[in-house]
């Protein structure tokens, strides 16, 4: 009987791990000013250094890609949470629209700040605000007998996100010229103003929603099997469910706060990773964190490198290569797959 | 008295589902659930397993009420047989099985090699050990409800509920899994049985409980429960009821008299 | 004024918008060619009621003297020109002008510069029967011509005429006294994040090379391109020309590429001064060629600071 051991849990960190690293190593010599691998890594090895390559390496490309590896890494671990949760392997931190809720909630600040006078700074802690927000309102809106219907939980999301929706439009048309680029790269998502302190900000959240998830991966695999069955083998359901979202919905608003609405990390790294290691929550809590992490670190990197020096949004990148990707693989394990 | 439930009522929106229904289940007991469709088996099964809390009166475990266990601690002691397994994802036989080793775990959880043991007796008990690497979505839904017993062996309770477990089952099936739960009690616990199968319960059940419109219709051994004018005034359809080898009742339904069934109260 | 950069500059617009331009460039144009010579004729006359949907036309009318012809202003014009904000109406911003409100001006003439959105604009006023006239302002040339053309149709031509006269002798003095100076390389930052700089082939590139320097980010292939940070720390430019609009000062915003500093100046520009293609060329040539050339003595006769 296959089960899951410290050994086979060491071994798919290790790899996860690995291929993490390989991303990391590709991200940091891939750039638009052709520096040389070497003068890179050389550059990476002397921190103290000062010149151009050392701000290349030591102050473009490392502060992104540890950005891209948060984002991406909070992301996938958000979507893993939001399929056990919801017992939906196409669920999302975007169908539920707390990504849309955070992502109004930074807009806001962003168009409304100047008016009611806080910084665009303030622009991250609104969309905390806005992702905690949605979340409440979806739990206050879809309890039913002080439970949550999965169903419902759905509905509501997607009825927020057409509210969420309208209202970054209608923000978007009133604001001026600037702020409406602003806006688009928000909403197609983007890395390219990585900087130290946001890492940090995405990076605390990160540990705290996957410590979380790590403590309650096998609580995420009885949700699988329902609330009922879940509260039936002995899991405190709901005050899990509720720790469950509060710190899914802090790493997302962390996550959007920074990069906008990059899409498609959280369906198709967990989906990925079901196929290959199956579908315990032990394993894919943590393998998710990893490769969601190389994934966005990966697509980043073809990001800023595709064009020369002119920029794309890292989240048309993820939705190009995610998209048919995802497409494909559903395709593919259609015969021997879970219909849900 | 290892559970009881104590004049309990239970609402759902309007309607009122179960209403001043009392049952106790002693150790070494297997009480049998019987109903037409809606009329509150499955509900009286969450308030006894502590899925769903009364309206009014108390449910028991032990004397102490269910409400005061930590869950943990409720699913070592109670488990639960659902009528059907749906997994949104592919997971195996076997990591089924083992999640009802949950109550026993603590944090991540590796299985021990105790988890292991108990998981794999009970796949064997079942007969179904062959499967323990099959994906959930590839079996059949008499397959899934052996994976559902197994898990809930694996649990170790001291009192088993099962929700109509044998009704996907042929009857060699149906047959073990009566004597797997005969086996269970006969170490101690007890068990509440809903079925449908009235003359496989009376050979199971030291006694049965007639449940219609959300109380208690009947209630008694199998003899006393299972008889021709019960059944048509509770359960409406019209049989003959007459005494098998074993001395125990065995109920022979009559096709193609529905029109004089009149439903009872 | 917050953002009045790239307010002035149409092609700062997102890439989207951009790429919507220049797929329907060409079907654009032969529309537009068609419709000047349709309206040649009735331009001939001088226009009494004008309404202007672009902040640089706007300028040019009013810096002629013929500020009273307008009847109606988009809204970026209308905080460019507070006096004038007070006295004709307002309708409706650079990409959503309304067009209920610009048909009750009962205009003779609408002044757009032909974005992507405008365009369509203009099918939509054509359609009802009010006479439009598109003045491209992408290159420096096309600033001179805009101004030549707008005389004309205000009945302002003397005006127009000494203008242009004033850019040009700028310009000439400004290319004559080049020759003794080494010409540095620049990046224009037109926003800081999203990084937008001034790319090659537009009037502000035609003024950089007038002025004495050659522009870095000609080679990223667009007008107004979004560049990356690592593409302008590489490229190391000898003078970096910051004209973001917020709050953060210069020094504190790029220190944090240290190596941008120590290779060359930075320089914060108000972007009012340089970026609108607008009757004021001479001023912009002479503030950028300042910014370029601080030791350098061709300053003459030109204002020390915010002349507007």
């Amino acid at each position: 009987m296959k089960h899951l051991t410290a050994g086979r849990l060491g071994a798919v960190l290790l790899a996860s791990l690995g291929v993490l690293v390989v991303c990391l190593a590709i991200g940091l010599v891939t750039g638009p000013s052709g520096i040389s691998p070497g003068a890179a890594l050389d550059a990476l090895l002397h921190p103290a250094e000062s010149g151009a390559l050392a701000d290349i390496v030591w102050r473009i490309r490392v502060p992104r890609l540890l950005l891209a590896a948060g984002v991406g890494a909070s992301l996938a671990v958000a979507g893993v949470i939001f399929q056990a949760l919801l017992r939906n392997p196409l669920a999302d931190p975007f169908i539920l629209g707390v990504s849309g809720g955070a992502a109004l909630g930074g807009i806001s600040v962003l168009v409304l700040g100047t008016w009611i006078g806080v910084g665009a700074g303030a622009a991250p802690l609104a969309a905390f605000a806005g992702a905690i927000g949605t979340t409440l309102l979806l739990y206050g809106m879809a309890a039913v007998r002080g439970r949550v219907s999965a169903t419902q939980l759905l509905l509501t999301g997607v009825v927020f996100n057409a509210f969420a929706s309208a209202g970054i439009v209608f923000l978007a048309s009133i604001a001026g010229l600037a702020d409406g680029s602003r806006i688009f790269l928000w909403l197609i998502g983007n890395l390219s103003a990585a900087r130290t302190d946001m890492g940090i900000v995405v990076g605390v959240f990160l540990v705290v929603g996957l410590g979380v998830a790590l403590s309650l991966a096998r609580g995420l695999n009885l949700l699988a099997l329902g609330d009922e069955a879940a509260a039936q083998l002995g899991m405190a359901v709901e005050r899990q469910k509720k720790i469950l979202l509060l710190a899914t919905s802090l790493m997302v608003g962390a996550a959007v706060s920074v990069s906008g609405l990059v899409g498609f990390v959280g369906l198709i790294v967990p989906h990925l990773l079901r196929l290959v290691l199956g579908p315990d929550h032990r394993l894919l809590v943590p393998a998710s964190a990893l490769l969601g992490a190389a994934f966005l670190v990966l697509c980043d990197t073809l990001a800023r490198s595709l064009l020369g020096g002119r920029e794309l949004p890292v989240g048309a990148i993820t939705a190009l290569v995610g998209g048919p990707l995802f497409l494909v693989l559903l395709r593919r394990n259609s015969d021997r797959s879970f219909t849900a | 008295m290892s559970l009881q439930l104590r004049n309990v009522a239970l609402r759902l929106g309007e309607q009122t589902v179960l209403r001043d229904v009392s049952l106790e289940l002693a150790p070494g007991e297997v009480v049998g659930l019987l109903g037409r469709n809606g009329a509150g088996k499955t509900s009286l099964l969450r308030l006894a397993s502590g899925t769903w809390l009364p309206d009014a009166g108390d449910v028991l475990f032990e004397g102490r009420a269910l409400s005061d266990f930590p869950r943990s601690l409720l699913a070592q002691k109670i488990a639960v047989v659902p009528q059907d397994l749906h997994v949104p994802f592919p997971f195996r036989v076997g990591e089924v099985v083992l999640m009802g080793r949950g109550p026993y775990q603590r944090w991540l959880g590796f299985e021990s090699s105790h988890d292991i043991e108990c998981a794999q007796r009970a796949l064997e008990r079942m007969g179904i050990l062959h499967l323990a690497d099959r994906r959930i979505p590839e079996l059949s839904g008499g397959e899934r409800q052996l994976v559902l017993i197994a898990r809930a062996l694996a649990q170790e309770p001291d009192c088993l509920l099962l929700d109509e477990p044998t009704a996907f089952l042929d009857l060699e099936h149906r047959i073990r899994v009566l004597e797997v739960v005969r086996e269970l009690v006969a170490s101690g616990a007890s068990a509440l049985l809903v079925s449908h199968d009235l003359s496989l319960a009376a050979r199971c059940c030291e006694r049965l409980l007639l449940l219609a419109d959300g109380r208690v219709a009947a209630e008694g051994a199998p003899g006393e429960v299972l008889r021709a004018d019960t059944l048509r005034r509770v359960l409406g359809f019209s049989a003959t009821v007459i005494e098998g080898p074993d001395g125990l009742p065995l109920v022979v339904p009559e096709l193609g008299r529905k029109d004089s069934v009149e439903r009872g109260a | 004024m917050p953002t009045s950069a790239c307010r002035n500059l149409f092609p700062a617009w997102p890439a989207v918008a951009r790429r919507r331009r220049d797929f329907a460039a060409w079907a654009i144009t032969l529309i537009s060619v068609v419709s000047f010579h349709a309206l040649e004729a009735r331009a001939e006359a001088s226009a009494e009621r004008v309404v202007s949907l672009a902040p640089s036309l706007t300028a040019i009318l009013v810096t002629l003297g013929a500020g009273d012809l307008l009847v109606g202003i988009d809204e970026v014009s209308a905080r460019q020109q507070p006096a004038l904000a007070q006295r004709v109406r307002v309708v409706g911003g650079l990409f959503n002008p309304s067009l209920e409100g610009v048909v009750a001006l009962e205009p003779d003439l609408v002044v757009f510069v032909p974005s992507a959105e405008q365009r369509n604009f203009q099918q939509r006023l054509s359609a009802v029967g009010i006479a439009t006239e598109a003045f491209s302002n992408l290159r420096f040339e096309d600033v001179l011509e805009n101004i030549e053309r707008l005389g004309r149709l205000a009945g302002r031509e003397p005006a127009a005429r000494e203008r242009i006269d004033a850019i040009r002798a700028v310009r000439a003095q400004l290319e004559a006294s080049n020759r003794a100076v080494e010409t540095p390389r620049v990046v224009m930052v037109l926003q800081r994040d999203p990084l937008f700089v001034v790319g090659g082939g537009s009037f502000i590139d035609d003024m950089i090379a007038i002025a004495g320097a050659r522009n870095l980010a000609a080679e990223l292939g667009d007008a107004y391109p979004r560049a990356s940070i690592e593409w302008l720390v590489a490229a190391a430019p000898e003078v970096l020309i910051d004209m973001d609009a917020s709050h953060e000062p210069a020094p504190a915003y790029w220190g944090r590429w240290p190596a941008l500093g120590a290779r060359g100046r930075i320089v914060h520009l108000d972007p009012s001064l340089v970026t609108l293609p607008g009757p004021h060329l001479d001023r912009a040539m002479q503030r950028l060629a300042a910014a370029l050339h601080p030791m350098a003595p061709f300053e003459r006769g030109a204002p020390p600071a915010g002349a507007r």
